[in-house]
């Protein structure tokens, strides 16, 4: 802002200098060509300044776009990034998708060897009594009392 | 890992399976070797198929006072099924000896254990034993 400003004055003082109402020339040689060799180093370093304010200009906008290039790459990684760890928890879910399923298909056949086993309990005990066991007991009178241990 | 899971399924099947074909578990078989073990006042054939609690209440004492009361029916012939009820754990059977039989009232635990034992006279069939 300094710069600006300092670039400003001078190129504000060189051009003043330049439109002052120039002494009225002397007619002499040595004059003219000291006046035309002050009027040239002025407008040279006239257009120094104005070289130099356009360079830092052009540093600054170079800086920005820099700035933006480095923001616009880490945000680039963070969308890579973020991609990345998308595609991590999409693999993780069907991972524990596919377990889901095998834990389900393991207490399928828990339960179906289960059934298969009080299938077999059952018929067994079947077997064991007579078929009109309950329609048709022994027509045989027991006792009051019993013998033994435990409760029925 | 699904290697490991599906052999240990077939292991639990196999166990299963096993288990379901066991020879000596049925009730009648395990109430005839009890009543077995009582003829012949034998406690630990008595007691073989007992759970914890039932095996506390056995002593010599009554296994003899009930040995007693069957050889008084005379020789021991065998079970025949009378009543069974699987979803409780009941059992009836039919003691058979030479002069009468005995009702066998069995009660098994969900592990195929004995929980009850109890022997209940048919009347007419012998003497009245005492009671006791």
């Amino acid at each position: 802002m300094i710069n600006r400003r300092l670039a400003c004055l001078t190129l504000a003082a060189a051009l003043g200098t330049t439109a002052l109402p120039a002494a009225p020339a002397l007619a002499d040689g040595a004059a003219s060509t000291r006046n035309i060799i002050l009027g040239g180093a002025a407008a040279a370093a006239g257009t120094l300044l104005i070289i130099n304010h356009n360079k830092k200009v052009h540093e600054k906008y170079a800086e920005y776009d820099r700035r933006q290039a480095a923001t616009q790459a880490a945000a680039n990684n963070a969308e890579a990034a973020y991609q990345s760890e998308r595609q991590a928890y999409a693999h993780e879910a069907a991972l524990v998708s596919s377990y889901q399923h095998e834990v389900s298909l393991q207490h399928q056949e828990v339960l179906r060897l289960r059934h298969e086993l009080a299938m077999r309990n059952s018929a067994q005990h079947v077997a064991a009594a007579p078929a009109n066991a309950r329609t048709n007991p022994a027509p045989q009178q027991l006792a009051n009392v019993s013998y033994g241990w435990g409760a029925l | 890992m699904r290697r490991t899971v599906r052999a240990g399924l077939a292991a639990l099947a196999v166990a299963l399976a096993a288990s379901g074909c066991g020879a000596k578990s049925d009730p009648q078989s395990l109430a005839d070797d009890t009543t077995q073990g009582i003829y012949n006042a034998d406690l630990a054939r008595t007691t073989a198929h007992f759970d914890d609690a039932l095996k506390s209440q056995v002593t010599r004492a009554s296994i003899g006072d009930l040995a007693d009361k069957m050889h008084a029916l005379g020789t021991y012939h065998g079970l025949k099924a009378v009543q069974s009820e699987p979803d409780k754990g009941r059992y009836d059977y039919d003691a058979a000896f030479d002069k009468g039989t005995m009702r066998i009232q069995l009660r098994l635990d969900p592990n195929q254990k004995i929980g009850a034992y109890r022997v209940v006279p048919v009347v007419g069939s012998a003497p009245q034993p005492s009671t006791s």
